[in-house]
């Protein structure tokens, strides 16, 4: 039995259970809800750390973060920030994340690369990311991180607590 | 006269536990606690910024909380070899525990007392991938890696 999670492409906690047998459906249960948590944390985080303004129109980053699970007999796994969703449709998920210190002068991102092409923000439409600062690093992944792994670690201590010796 | 709370502590600890270290393994690192300190001119770099804060009760019914630190050391390096090599190093030096000191400011001087140990309980690196091409990047930008440290004094905050 074993569970896995993954943020944005990385696994951050995998942890097989082996010899102990444990109430399974309901750990499976709370450990989905937990996933679910995790990820409104993300939302919640880059919504209120984000500097854009709120009349901003087009694709929002905190609106890419899904969430994908796989439920099998005998693991569980949890998917936050599927990258390619996130390549496509919030290309600057990274420069948000670890920040940037020296802005593209002109131009925005197309598909995660720098185009390097002139300045094509479009000011009525309010469409394309126009960098004019450098980037602080919001580290959204990173900090969800910890909090995902204190809520599952809690999890595990919760459902260990009403073994089932064989 | 000033007194610094726990966040800047442990960002300020773990500056100068760094720079203790470092200056004897490494020529010209300069080490910051800001990320604004980071310039063009003053690379090989490394930043040290608190991140998320967890507060955990240290009992039923007691109001007393004990925190978990997540330190975010941002590496900007000069070249990808240097960058590798002083990731490693810092996550050797920083996978163990240090001292943790409180720090009290009297006219821009500071004190500092020990009270304890910033002990390391998860670490991670990892290179800084901005989905551009390095060539496109400025040279600050280019050679990036982060390590992320989940740490904690184990003392109790009433």
């Amino acid at each position: 039995m074993g569970f896995q999670v993954k943020m944005a492409g990385d696994t951050f906690l995998d942890k097989e259970i082996n010899g102990v047998m444990l109430d399974w459906k309901t750990f499976k249960r709370e450990f989905i809800k937990s996933g679910k948590k995790i990820r409104k944390h993300m939302i919640e985080y880059i919504k209120s750390n984000s500097r854009g303004t709120s009349n901003a129109t087009g694709k929002h980053l905190h609106q890419e973060i899904d969430i994908s699970i796989m439920n099998t007999g005998n693991r569980v796994e949890i998917g936050i920030g599927d990258i390619d969703n996130l390549t496509q449709n919030a290309p600057w998920w990274a420069a948000i994340n670890f920040g940037m210190k020296v802005h593209p002068v002109k131009g925005w991102f197309i598909h995660g690369r720098w185009t390097g092409n002139k300045f094509t923000y479009d000011k009525n439409a309010k469409t394309g990311m126009r960098v004019i600062n450098e980037i602080h690093p919001m580290n959204y992944i990173e900090n969800t991180e910890h909090y995902g792994t204190a809520k599952m670690l809690e999890l595990i201590k919760k459902s260990t607590t009403n073994v089932k010796r064989v | 006269m000033g007194v610094y709370r726990e966040k800047r502590n442990y960002e300020m600890s773990t500056v100068d536990f760094i720079k203790t270290n470092i200056i004897d393994d490494w020529s010209n690192v300069n080490v910051y606690r800001s990320w604004g300190e980071v310039s063009g001119n003053n690379l090989p770099a490394v930043c040290v910024r608190s991140g998320i804060n967890i507060h955990n009760r240290v009992g039923v019914g007691s109001f007393a909380t004990m925190r978990q630190v997540t330190l975010l050391i941002d590496i900007f390096a000069t070249s990808e070899g240097q960058g590798l090599d002083l990731t490693d190093y810092l996550t050797h030096l920083l996978k163990k525990s240090w001292t943790y000191n409180e720090y009290t400011v009297v006219s821009g001087v500071s004190t500092l007392s020990a009270n304890g140990k910033i002990v390391c309980q998860t670490i991670e690196d990892s290179p800084v991938n901005l989905n551009i091409n390095k060539s496109e990047l400025d040279k600050i930008d280019r050679y990036r890696y982060l390590i992320s440290i989940q740490c904690a004094t184990n003392n109790a905050e009433i």
